[in-house]
């Protein structure tokens, strides 16, 4: 379908010879041998922008209908493809610019691989194309109310619903593709495997709590109103002279199975005494007796009536034993003391630091009955304060 | 007499070893507890099959008879039946999607060391299929060309990976009337289509023309919602996956449709044909004449 010269070197147009024998249009085949005429003898009229404009646009619609009416272009229906040729035609004819011309060329280029493509199909299964076996299911498998609409819509156009029987179809397709039914008889991908047990993971032994313990019991912490163990002992003690008024001295502090303790009788009754509350006298016999007294007011002290005068107790271990031989068993008067010293009384006792190399291990003071009260040997050697002695830690020797 | 019969049963056994090295050919034993010899090898006295693939005939038949012990007669009843279990529940699964042979070896046969064991119990596996269940365990090669990426082609070489499908085998009369129904073949028949589209537009059409042409039945590309079948992208992507088609890539833009291993099957293209001529006949007979089928 190239152009071909004329003599005169002026293009001439194709499809002249085949529009004038299929004699399909004349009309149009004589417009085309005018325009034949014009070119040939006549200088082209020169076209403007938006006439060539619009050339395009009518070969690019062209160019759409035969991309939509591919199909029904191969069909028996050859008005269509001849149509459409002429239509090109047409618009060739008006061809002067190249632009114009790939458009053109392009047109004529679809329209004639698709006339390929239908003659390679009919050569390759007996004539019947895609669309002919849409066809056919259709005709077949479709409702007959679908059956029309698409013999209405011979140009491919979409309708709009679906109504073919798939189930009579797919009956037929498993006769052709012979597909095999499967089995299911188990739940879940062949491949899985049970679960495994986590490893128990061991738990960290919790060890028992501790012995159930009372919580201490929250003291009152006030300096002032605090009252120490001497205290209570010197109220204690306060009270036996209240009651019995004159009692021995041996029988008010010594405490037979303690020597601490007896020591703690010893420091309440001077305690009494300096206040002014216990005398200290003679007896007929020469025993010491205590006596309870009046704490002195103010004006006798001022008066000079009373005066505080220090004289040293001397008592220790032998003496205690003394005490205790010279004394009858039972006639103590002061309790023996069993409980153990609160916190805060420990808090408040800070061990007695000796100035000496010899750093021992040294009983608060006021705990020495926990220490005597416990297996405590008899031997008499032992001072008031006892004392455990720790070896003496090497100095470190420079290195040689 | 008594040694006669052993010197014949050492020979017996002598005879069984050499025809075992010679690729006699010979088979297993058919009584349960007896040992199964992995013979493999193209002899007289074993049909050849298609199924067999690469085993070659002299050699091989001496490498496995010296590969070790023999697989146990219960054992190779268990790869089998494992096999066929593997092949029903793959189908159900994924209805009529190939399975690699990697696959079937990876069942059982990797735990022995006999290379051609896997091809055994392959073939016993398809003649349990055939007689028990009335199907055909398929054998289709699978062509991969080798990749093009960024212009330059890979260096791997045409690589032919085999897979296995079930093809049933029971006759269209019985098919129609105890097999198949409506509701569960509905869904074959856009492979149907698509695969006589194909076919008739010479073996590959374009995915634009491909729409195009199933656009007149309803079946719409981008649709999700049909009523037989659901979403028809993924539709036709199960049927790729089926291998009755493949899709490529143009040279420009866009794809084009071919036909894979399992349509271009004779038995399948005959029966296609003379499906599409019947279709062609009887709308070409008139417009009230319905399909008739057989």
């Amino acid at each position: 379908m190239a152009r071909v010269k004329s003599e005169k070197g002026q293009a001439t147009l194709p499809f002249t010879d085949r529009a004038v024998s299929n004699g399909g249009d004349q009309h149009q085949s004589n417009n085309v041998h005018q325009e034949a005429d014009q070119v040939a003898g006549e200088s082209p009229v020169d076209q403007t922008s938006t006439q060539r404009r619009m050339l395009r646009a009518d070969y690019r619609s062209i160019k759409e209908s035969i991309a939509v009416d591919k199909e029904s272009l191969m069909q028996a229906h050859p008005h269509t493809f001849n149509s459409m040729i002429g239509k090109v035609d047409k618009l060739h004819a008006m061809v002067q610019r190249p632009r114009e011309q790939i458009a053109d060329a392009e047109a004529v280029l679809d329209i004639s691989s698709t006339l390929l493509n239908f003659i390679k199909v009919a050569q390759h299964k007996d004539g019947v194309s895609p669309a002919e076996f849409i066809s056919g299911i259709i005709h077949s498998f479709g409702m007959a109310d679908f059956r029309e609409q698409s013999r209405g819509n011979v140009n491919g156009e979409q309708e709009s619903e679906c109504h073919i029987d798939w189930g009579a179809l797919g009956l037929q397709a498993t006769l052709v593709l012979c597909e095999a039914p499967g089995i299911c008889t188990m739940l879940g991908p062949m491949d899985i495997l049970p679960k495994q047990r986590r490893a128990p993971v061991a738990q960290r032994r919790r060890d028992r709590p501790a012995d159930v313990t009372r919580p201490e019991e929250v003291e009152d912490v006030d300096e002032a109103n605090r009252k120490t163990e001497t205290d209570k002992n010197m109220e204690a003690m306060f009270k036996i002279l209240r009651t019995l008024r004159s009692v021995q001295l041996e029988a008010l502090v010594l405490n037979r199975v303690s020597f601490s303790q007896t020591v703690e009788n010893i420091f309440a009754l001077s305690f009494l005494v300096k206040d002014g509350r216990a005398e200290i006298t003679y007896g007929e016999d020469g025993r010491h007796l205590v006596v309870p007294r009046n704490v002195p007011t103010a004006h006798e002290r001022a008066g000079g009536k009373v005066v505080n005068s220090q004289f040293v107790f001397r008592f220790d271990f032998r003496d205690w034993k003394l005490m205790l031989e010279s004394l009858q068993e039972g006639k103590e008067l002061m309790p023996h003391r069993t409980s153990s010293p609160s916190g805060n009384q420990i808090a408040s006792l800070t061990p007695i630091r000796k100035n000496s190399r010899n750093r021992a291990r040294e009983t608060p003071v006021g705990l020495e009955s926990l220490a005597d009260g416990e297996g405590q040997d008899d031997d008499g050697d032992h001072e008031e304060i006892i004392v455990s002695t720790v070896p003496k830690r090497p100095r470190s020797r420079p290195y040689q | 007499m008594a040694r006669e019969g052993e010197r014949r049963a050492a020979a017996g056994v002598g005879r069984a070893a050499a025809a075992a090295a010679g690729g006699g050919g010979r088979g297993r034993a058919g009584r349960g507890g007896e040992l199964v010899r992995v013979v493999v090898g193209a002899s007289s006295q074993q049909p050849q099959q298609q199924d067999e693939g690469n085993e070659d005939d002299d050699g091989i038949a001496a490498a496995a008879a010296s590969q070790g012990a023999p697989v146990s007669r219960e054992e190779f009843d268990a790869l089998v039946a494992e096999m066929v279990r593997f092949m029903l529940f793959k189908n159900h699964q994924q209805a009529g999607v190939p399975v690699k042979r990697e696959e079937l070896a990876q069942l059982g046969c990797k735990n022995y060391k006999h290379r051609f064991l896997v091809g055994q119990v392959i073939k016993e596996a398809q003649r349990k299929l055939r007689t028990i269940f009335g199907m055909e365990m398929k054998e289709l090669i699978r062509v991969r060309q080798p990749t093009v990426t960024r212009g330059r082609a890979n260096s791997q070489a045409v690589t032919e990976v085999k897979t296995y499908i079930l093809r049933s085998t029971v006759p269209e009369a019985l098919r129609m009337k105890y097999v198949d129904s409506p509701e569960a073949s509905a869904i074959s028949s856009l492979a149907l289509i698509v695969v006589g589209i194909i076919q008739l537009a010479g073996d590959s059409i374009s995915e634009e023309n491909l729409w195009l042409h199933l656009q007149r039945l309803g079946i719409k590309e981008h649709d999700d919602k049909h009523p037989v079948f659901g979403n028809i992208k993924q539709s036709v992507e199960m049927i790729a996956k089926q291998r009755y088609i493949q899709k490529e890539r143009m040279e420009g833009e866009g794809f084009i449709f071919k036909l894979a291993e399992r349509a271009l099957d004779d038995a399948l293209k005959a029966k296609l044909n003379t499906f599409i001529s019947k279709i062609a006949k009887s709308e070409a007979s008139g417009p009230t004449t319905p399909y008739t089928p057989g």
